[in-house]
């Protein structure tokens, strides 16, 4: 699997610059090019304030870029598009919902099939995400973890093309994080969907991405992207091996440099 | 039966009521018994029955009507930037003036039937909701609206689907003092100008010096208030059950 497929997702001189109350100007983004192939598995690594959550929400078509042009499919992104699901930072599940419904929501919304088969499909991906019995809980009832399984089952569920991923992973134990981050690769590679997932965390963006894009704030932009040369599907030992070890050193001395 | 029990203080302060009444520690005529009134509310049943429907009849229609278009006025103004500065300068300025002081007005337009009482309710239910349905509607957070334009909600999904039920706590917060102020307007609203209604049924028993007839009617204005309270409470947690909040 090479990155080198038609392109699913880009981005071409993209900035995002913000007026403040007093005035001035301030740039959140400055020029981002990307491209990303189709099927392909991203990483976006960046410190805090980098701006890769509002590069997503651009893709997402849920924020217009000041500048450039952000393409997905062949078409101009102009606003939200059903074929581009996210799953934001720090669960934002619909608290009113029981587990069940929530993962149900899009597709309602889209109308996919009667209620029998939504539901049925709907349980198909709780149970992928391990939350299997939960199906009629409230998320006051749910752990933190377990609200962010459900926002990633809700997307999953809707059968995206393109699956962007804000720290999914965010606050998930550090256990059933290898674990989420394993189902994660599975179901894309069983899927093919384009993966775009921002962390925060080196060693996931690696272990994750085919390539992993690396971010610095101050001002943000991209300041490097690299291939990872482990194979899919990608086993326990890759987590520590030399390929980690070596990548991680590369990104690491990026980031603090970028940080000071 | 624990909920029952934990209403005792009501209990203590009707026990020290009869026992002051029975022992001569205040005049009859301005303090008659408990058990007096309680009589008094038994033979005048049909009575205070009818004052209580025409009461309730015109706080329900003003809190339905004030209350609907506060719901209405409230999601305009959270959609539209324009509908939230026509509305906000006006209700600033129209939500501190006491209604009542609108009533004798709306005795010469409406007359002295049922349209003045459920007019001045409805002005008073109208801005407890529309206040509290734009604060709630303003706070929702923008994940969860991203949340379903990302699934492909439309606009009215939006507001059906995510807005309201989010701003649902806000509103019905608005909807339980609205009810509140509607048993507080009609009442007095009875006293000021009308022919029926337990606001009338006070003021009038007190004029023919109808002490007993006047408790029970003060009394029956109370223990209706005090069940609907309740109920929208219960409704309120049913509705409601979803919230994350510290429970005691």
């Amino acid at each position: 699997m090479t990155a080198t497929s038609t392109p699913m997702i880009t981005i071409a001189g993209v900035s995002k610059s913000f007026p403040t109350p007093d005035g001035q100007i301030v740039t959140a983004l400055e020029a981002v090019d990307l491209s990303i192939g189709a099927s392909e598995i991203v990483s976006i690594v960046g410190p805090s304030g980098c701006g890769k959550s509002t590069l997503l929400y651009m893709v997402a078509g849920l924020v217009q870029p000041s500048n450039g042009e952000i393409g997905v499919a062949g078409r101009r992104v102009t606003g939200p598009d059903p074929q581009v699901g996210i799953v934001f930072q720090e669960f934002r599940i619909f608290p009113w919902k029981t587990v069940r419904e929530n993962v149900m929501f899009g597709l309602e919304l889209q109308r996919k099939g009667d209620a029998r088969q939504r539901a049925e499909m709907a349980d198909k991906y709780i149970q992928l995400v391990g939350l299997g019995g939960f199906e009629n809980r409230l998320p006051k009832e749910l752990s933190g973890g377990m609200k962010q399984r459900v926002a990633i089952a809700q997307t999953f569920a809707c059968d995206p093309d393109v699956v962007l991923m804000d720290e999914p992973l965010g606050s998930v134990d550090s256990l059933t994080r290898e674990k989420l981050q394993d189902e994660l690769l599975r179901i894309w590679s069983e899927s093919r969907k384009t993966i775009v997932v921002v962390t925060h965390s080196i060693e996931e963006a690696i272990y994750l991405g085919q390539r992993v894009v690396v971010m610095a704030p101050r001002p943000s932009r991209v300041v490097a992207a690299f291939d990872v040369p482990l194979p899919h599907p990608r086993t326990a030992d890759m987590r520590t091996g030399p390929v980690m070890a070596e990548l991680r050193g590369k990104i690491w001395d990026l980031v603090r440099g970028g940080i000071v | 039966m624990k909920s029952l029990l934990r209403l005792y203080p009501i209990g203590l302060v009707l026990i020290a009521w009869e026992i002051s009444a029975r022992f001569g520690l205040v005049d009859k005529m301005f303090l008659p018994s408990l058990s007096a009134a309680l009589l008094d509310f038994w033979a005048n049943l049909g009575m205070l029955m009818r004052d209580a429907a025409s009461s309730l009849m015109r706080a329900g229609w003003g809190l339905l009507i004030g209350g609907g278009l506060g719901l209405i006025v409230g999601m305009a103004m959270a959609r539209s930037r324009f509908t939230e500065q026509f509305f906000d300068p006006l209700i600033s300025a129209l939500f501190p003036t006491p209604k009542l002081a609108l009533f004798p007005l709306l005795m010469v337009w409406l007359g002295l039937g049922d349209a003045s009482k459920i007019a001045l309710v409805a002005m008073t239910a109208f801005f407890p909701v529309v206040i509290n349905t734009f604060a709630g509607m303003k706070g929702v957070d923008k994940f969860l609206i991203w949340n379903a334009r990302t699934k492909g909600a439309s606009e009215f999904q939006v507001l059906v689907h995510v807005m309201l039920p989010a701003a649902l706590p806000f509103i019905f917060a608005g909807v339980r003092v609205a009810t509140s102020f509607s048993f507080l307007l009609v009442v007095a609203a009875e006293m000021l100008g009308s022919t029926d209604g337990l606001g009338f049924r006070i003021l009038y028993a007190q004029r023919t010096f109808e002490a007993n007839t006047m408790y029970a009617a003060i009394l029956f204005v109370a223990v209706l208030g005090f069940l609907v309270d309740r109920a929208l409470g219960l409704i309120g947690k049913r509705l409601l059950a979803w919230q994350d909040t510290a429970t005691t």
